[in-house]
């Protein structure tokens, strides 16, 4: 279990990874809202635990977005749209120290990524059209 | 001008963008703030005008800072120090158009964890060259 908090500690969590991975998301909507990618592990069903005042917005037909209402600190991006994917939890790697030590495997909406800068070293991407592809049964609900 | 924005549309800001580019913040505040990677800011060359700011939310973070947030969608919008006219860092994503921005420097790199690094090759400034005015 990794414990983490936002910036001003009003909220805390405690969670399991799904998985030894990070991906981090260059779409429009998290770019806007972290500044650059917004860097995630999934949580394992279940095991996140959450302890704060935490404030949520529906950003999209199919997922939600926590944050801190103090100091506005990025905590998840959930996944809301029945289907099997219902419940997927995108836990910030910032709240953790190091990132609970996590490696990054995934870029995402790698061609909405602005050319000016990019992460160092090679790794997975998919374009936003192949996360559409992959994801889209979900996303629309069926 | 150039007009920027949070997730939701609550605030809404506009100034001319400066040339200088991006200035990427691996401070552990900033990546706390930021989703995990640094927070990747830019800035107007004659401060901000805001056009709608009801949601827009300071949180002092430090002595040495204060950070603006939309109280409505989260968005980690502006990072400024103490003191009125203070330059205001911008986040860089708040802008529908990246109008092709380029890295201008990273600082607080004493403060990067090992899990990921930039690619460019601009400068990299620990807190204490930024701090000593390097």
């Amino acid at each position: 279990m990794h414990t983490g908090k936002c910036l001003c500690g009003g909220v805390r969590v405690t969670v399991e990874p799904a998985r030894a991975a990070m991906s981090a998301c260059h779409c429009d909507m998290c770019r806007a809202w972290s500044s650059g990618a917004f860097v995630a592990f999934e949580a394992a069903p279940g095991s996140l635990k959450v302890d704060g005042k935490v404030k949520t917005i529906t950003t999209s037909e199919w997922a939600e977005r926590a944050f801190c209402p103090e100091c506005g600190s990025p905590l998840w991006y959930r996944i809301t749209a029945p289907g099997p994917m219902q419940g997927q939890t995108q836990v910030a790697a910032g709240l953790f120290q190091n990132a609970a030590g996590l490696p990054l495997k995934l870029e995402v909406y790698i061609d909405r990524k602005p050319r000016g800068y990019a992460f160092e070293g090679e790794r997975r991407t998919m374009t936003e059209a192949e996360v559409t592809t992959a994801y889209a049964p979900q996303a629309k609900g069926e | 001008m150039d007009h920027g924005r949070c997730l939701c549309g609550a605030v809404r800001f506009h100034g001319k963008l400066s040339p200088r580019g991006i200035g990427a913040c691996h401070c552990g505040q900033c990546r706390r703030w930021g989703g995990g990677g640094p927070f990747m800011a830019v800035r107007f060359e004659n401060g901000v005008t805001f056009d709608a700011d009801e949601t827009l939310t300071w949180f002092v973070s430090s002595e040495h800072g204060e950070r603006g947030f939309c109280s409505r969608c989260g968005s980690s919008l502006f990072w400024r120090a103490p003191g009125a006219g203070t330059e205001v860092a911008i986040n860089v994503s708040a802008f529908p158009d990246d109008h092709g921005q380029q890295m201008h420097e990273h600082i607080w790199v004493d403060d990067q964890p090992d899990w990921y690094a930039f690619a460019d090759d601009t400068p990299r400034r620990t807190a204490a060259d930024v701090m000593g005015g390097t």
